[in-house]
């Protein structure tokens, strides 16, 4: 067939001659002047040819860029209608805790359905130079009316002078030589085959089949046919070359589908398209005219069935059922896709060497084989050889039956199947019969599509139909109605011949399975198949399916749902506790051990928001029970961190523990979903929390610290895990750790109490908590509210009662407790160390006082953890927090202060710091004015007070100041005597300013304890002194002497 | 005159003669570039409908993974119960 896309002739050969031969001659000139005029009239022929064939080529190109623009325009809208769609159900499925259940559900049925067009060979839409060429072309000469004439029955004749199938042959040669084995034993198969097929049908179309099989008989094929046919419809395959011979006979040979005319349709596709499976009338299709060849339904469905025997293994391994999948439409596209793949198919076909695989396999093979038989005709010896042997095959057959199923297990894909077969097998009795039916094994095999591999029943049934289904198929031509009316036909024989039926046809059945598949329509529409379906063995294979479809672990997929169970569970205690926590347990768990050490602070950080999320609307009273045990076992740890950083925590601890042991089992819900905001907020908590205790620890007497030691230490995980869960609510409150700073220098019971009694507002808890552990950027706050601080000492702390109590107790706090706490804090807040060195280290006093009150202690503890909820539950202090509170460290801390006000003073020495921060001043301010100093009491050490005011939060911080005075009176003079003598008068000011600048900001949450729109406005207005304090101390904030004296 | 006229006549010839050539160069010039041309056409659709058949096994590519994704979304959609454990 000439390629040449386009010929660009000479110029000059496309101009008239008579340019230039109809010139005088005997003017040379005019003769040359003709011969270049039609040089350029050539030219501009060519120019012209030039043209058109541009416009073509950009046409063609246009035409495919057009179709890709609209498939890609396609593609594009039907992402969009994804994207669409997925939304909801990421939100379905991001709103489940575990995802696991969904390894156990199973997948979506799905099978493309996309036609691919792109078939190179077999597409229709061959380029136009070489439709040209076979639109020019002639019709073959009719030929055909030679063929009564000729024992090769029709199309024999028009084969020999022209047969399209020639190429396909010599690859297919080509191929047997790289495989022979394979092409004998698809030759056997096709032989046993064609008996099946061609069991009492008749058709015109057999003439070329009977050709094929004239030669067969010539090799001598014959005998082995006619015994085959006696025996069973494999020597009906040979047979019937003979009977192609015979006209009779020919008939029967009509399901062949020569490999001329599957090599044909391949050419054709189009004739492949207009195939139907079930029509096996004119199969035989003459090369020369493709046209003929359309009926080739039998064809097409051997080479689904070739694919389906592909897909076989794929559906054994994926147990899916493959039915349901097609539609009639997908079956037509699907078909010209297997015939495509057919020959591709058909070497994977071999492997399926079984008898019962072979009916399938062996068809298609035949469909090379009919077509070399013809081919045999014209080149002859090679196929008949290969029949031959396929014949000799034929005859090994019944013998290889038996070990068919290692055959087929050379494919790989039926091993597993073979294996449960062979498990069941014991006889092949029937293998003959089988080979002999192997279209009713095929329409068996049909049956068995569903089930595939495991169903050895169905197979069974069309073994045990073997002996009727030759006729049955036979009267059916269609290998679909064969298949099923042999699957309708009952298998009257025992289980062992329905096993040994199965195991010769497991490949068969896998075929049959796929061309279910591709042809679900009229498959499915056979009721028989379900119900030949169900058999015992089937349930065997089933259940290993099941296996495999079984999922991850092979677990069914009801099993897993347990942890669903867990989660769901965990999400209504959360959800009912707290709003929006959904946070894992386990990492709560891990995260408040982490914070064990820090966890005191974590557990005060945390103790805040469980009162936020009391505050919530969401939350419930049982919840605000939960959080108020929270608080008072978040006060215990807080009071013992706020007292003495180390001891006094673990005084708090046995509290804590105790009142977790009061909690309810929501409370370990609420513990678990709050351990995971512990786990993001705990950080900077445990940081925070971590200095915070430190500097408590210098406040709190050494008397107490040792017993206090082991309890705090204990009281972390406890308070974490049973109390903590409202504590870690909290936590993320930046306030409440600026409150806990100023609340830990106090160091009263009452105060705690008052802060307990704050934390359900938030404002309250954030000071104490701001007191216990925030101290670090008060402290940083502190220097720039130094000056504010002296005036607030001296004027506002009788104003804001808070504030005084803040204040003073810093100020109470001895320089070297004052220090300790600084540079514990510090220590801390850099390297987030654990309280625990630090607490070991130092034994303060005020633990003693602590120990004492444990209560109180936990009230502490619990503000502290209340302080973060404060921040997230009431957002008038927010501005507070935003401004000085941020918990997230230190140095965040500095930096907002900066933000909430002009850039804060630098931080005075560290000594300055530690010195200022609580015993000193406390100790003063608690001596002359009670007010603060109760202020001080109540943030310290409240713990019993804190328990029993945690409901009425506004009045009882006061009452506790009142209470609380001599408490903190009496702690700050314990702490006094040890730091005042420390502290230099200097630092004595500076403490005061610090103290006061820290009280100013605790005393905000105290005046919204109160009244919460007063205590914002003074807030804002102690705010505001603190940052004028700032500005005037960071001008002077090089010099020591300048803090002293510019309050 | 006659002598003249020969030698004018020959003259005249060979420049016909000259002028031929050139014209036949010039057309085989042309000629030629023509031919480039198509040549140049020939390769500009090969390599054309390679990359567009290149993208169309991509597109085919895509669309079968989109259909695999659209029974997805279907079953998920149409099967809530699934998220609902």
């Amino acid at each position: 067939m000439p390629l040449v896309r386009f010929g660009v002739r000479n110029e000059y050969s496309l101009v008239q001659p008579e340019l230039y031969t109809e010139v005088d001659r005997e003017d040379p000139k005019a003769v040359l002047d003709g011969v270049a005029v039609a040089g350029l009239v050539g030219i501009l022929r060519q120019l012209g040819d030039l043209a058109e064939f541009a416009a073509e080529v950009f046409h063609g190109l246009q035409e495919q860029v057009t179709s890709t623009a609209s498939r890609s325009h396609r593609l594009k809208v039907r992402v969009q209608n994804i994207e669409a769609a997925l939304p909801p159900i990421e939100k379905a499925i991001l709103a489940q805790n575990s995802h696991i259940h969904f390894a156990y559900t199973a997948g979506s049925e799905w099978h493309p359905r996309i036609q691919n067009e792109q078939n190179h060979f077999i597409y229709n839409d061959l380029p136009r130079f070489i439709m040209d060429s076979y639109e020019e072309s002639r019709d073959p000469p009719r030929l055909h009316l030679l063929d009564k004439f000729d024992t090769g029955g029709p199309g024999s004749c028009l084969k020999r002078y022209s047969d399209p199938t020639f190429f396909r042959r010599a690859s297919g040669s080509l191929r047997e030589t790289g495989g022979e084995k394979v092409q004998r034993d698809k030759k056997a198969r096709k032989i046993k085959f064609f008996p099946s097929a061609g069991n009492g049908r008749t058709s015109p179309s057999h003439t070329a089949s009977s050709i094929d099989m004239t030669l067969k008989s010539d090799l001598g094929d014959r005998s082995n046919s006619f015994d085959s046919r006696t025996g069973s419809s494999h020597i009906e395959c040979v047979f019937r070359p003979s009977s192609s011979m015979q006209p009779e006979e020919q008939e029967e040979s009509v399901e062949f589908c020569s490999r001329s005319f599957q090599q044909d349709d391949d050419i054709h596709e189009s004739s492949f398209a207009g195939e139907q499976p079930g029509v096996a009338d004119d199969n035989f299709l003459h090369p020369s005219s493709p046209e003929q060849v359309p009926p080739r339904s039998t064809c097409v469905t051997w080479d689904e069935k070739e694919e389906i025997s592909e897909a076989k293994s794929q559906h054994s391994e994926g147990d899916e059922a493959p039915t349901d999948i097609l539609g009639a439409d997908s079956v037509a596209e699907d078909i010209q896709e297997l015939r495509a793949v057919a020959e591709i198919h058909i070497p994977k076909d071999v492997p399926f060497e079984d008898e019962n695989i072979r009916g399938p396999s062996s068809i298609f093979t035949r469909l090379y084989d009919v077509e070399s038989e013809p081919d045999n005709f014209m080149d002859a010896l090679n196929t008949i050889d290969t029949e031959s042997e396929t014949d000799v095959d034929y005859q090994t057959k019944h013998e290889v039956k038996q070990g068919e199923s290692l055959s087929t297990s050379d494919d790989g894909r039926t091993e597993d199947v073979l294996n449960v077969l062979s498990a069941v097998d014991t006889s092949d009795h029937r293998h003959p019969q089988i080979d002999d039916h192997t279209p009713s094994d095929t329409s068996s095999c049909n049956e068995m599509a569903a089930d595939v591999f495991v169903s050895v029943p169905p197979v069974s049934p069309a073994k045990e139909r073997a002996p009727e289904v030759p006729e049955v198929s036979s009267s059916a031509s269609d290998s679909e109605s064969g298949t099923l009316a042999s699957t309708s036909i009952d298998p009257p024989d025992g289980s062992k011949e329905v096993e040994s039926a199965v195991f010769d046809r497991p490949s068969s059945g896998i075929a049959v399975s796929e061309i279910q598949e591709l042809l679900p329509d009229e498959v499915l529409n056979s009721p028989d198949k379900p119900q030949e379906s169900p058999v015992p063995e089937l349930s065997r294979v089933e259940s290993i399916k099941i296996w495999t479809n079984g999922g991850l672990l092979g677990l069914e997929p009801s099993k897993p749902p347990d942890f669903n169970m867990s989660n769901a569970d965990r999400h209504g205690s959360e959800t009912s506790t707290t709003e929006a926590e959904n946070s894992p347990t386990p990492i709560n768990n891990g995260d408040t051990r982490k914070l064990n050490k820090d966890g005191e602070c974590i557990e005060i950080l945390a103790g805040p928001r469980s009162p936020a999320s009391l505050h919530d609307d969401n939350v419930a009273k049982a919840d605000k029970h939960s959080s108020d045990s929270h608080c008072r076992s978040r006060f215990h740890p807080y009071g013992g961190g706020l007292t003495s950083n180390g001891l006094p925590l673990s005084t708090n601890v046995k509290p804590t523990s105790e009142e977790a042991s009061h909690e309810d089992d929501e409370h370990s819900s609420h513990i678990f979903g709050l351990g995971q905001r512990l786990l993001a907020n705990g950080f900077r908590k445990k940081i925070s929390l971590v200095p915070s205790c430190e500097p408590e620890m210098p406040n709190s007497s050494p008397q107490q610290s040792k017993q206090p030691f082991v309890k705090f230490q204990a009281s972390p995980l406890d308070v974490r895990f049973g109390h903590k869960s409202a504590d870690y609510h909290l936590t993320s409150s930046p306030p409440l750790e600026h409150m806990k700073i100023s609340f830990q220098p106090t160091n009263d019971f009452e105060a705690f109490s008052k802060l307990k009694l704050k934390f359900p507002d938030g404002s309250n808890y954030c000071s104490e908590s701001s007191s216990s552990r925030d101290v670090f950027p008060s402290f940083q706050l502190v220097p720039e509210a130094v000056a504010t601080g002296r005036n607030d000492v001296a004027s506002d702390s009788d104003d804001d009662d808070d504030t005084f109590c803040r204040s003073s107790p810093y100020m109470s706090d001895d320089d070297g407790l004052s220090r300790h706490s600084d540079m514990d804090s510090e220590d801390h807040w850099e390297a987030g160390g654990s309280p625990e060195s630090v607490d070991d280290v130092i034994p303060p006093a005020e633990e003693t006082a602590h120990a004492e009150n444990d209560g109180a202690v936990s009230c502490l503890s619990a503000t502290v953890l209340d302080l973060p909820s404060f921040d997230d539950v009431k957002p008038p202090h927010q501005e507070v927090r935003q401004e000085d509170f941020d918990p997230l460290s230190s140095l965040e801390l500095l930096q907002h202060p900066k933000a909430s006000s002009p850039l804060p003073p630098p931080l005075p020495p560290a000594q300055w710091r530690l010195s200022n921060p609580i015993s000193e001043p406390q100790a003063t301010f608690d001596a002359h004015q009670p007010k603060p100093a109760p202020v001080m009491t109540q943030q310290s050490k409240p713990a019993p007070a804190s328990e029993q005011q945690q409901s009425p939060q506004v009045v009882v911080p006061f009452k506790l100041k009142s209470k609380d005075e001599q408490k903190l009176n009496w702690v700050k003079e314990a702490n006094q005597p040890a730091n005042g003598k420390v502290m230099d008068e200097h630092d004595d000011f500076l403490h005061q300013i610090r103290s006061k600048s820290f009280s100013l900001r605790p005393t905000a949450p105290a005046k919204t304890l109160v009244s919460e729109t007063t205590a914002n406005n003074r807030v804002t207005e102690i705010l505001k002194k603190a940052n004028a304090i700032r500005q005037a101390v960071a001008s002077d904030v090089d010099d020591d002497d300048a803090w002293s004296d510019n309050p | 005159m006659a002598r003249a006229g020969g030698i004018s006549n020959a003259v005249n010839v060979g420049i016909a003669v000259q002028a031929d050539w050139e014209n036949r160069e010039f057309i085989s010039h042309i000629s030629l570039n023509i031919r480039r041309l198509f040549d140049f056409l020939l390769q500009f659709e090969a390599t054309t409908k390679t990359k567009l058949a290149s993208l169309n096994e991509k597109l085919d590519t895509l669309e079968r993974r989109l259909e695999l994704l659209e029974v997805q979304v279907g079953t998920a959609t149409a099967n809530p119960s699934l998220f609902n454990t």
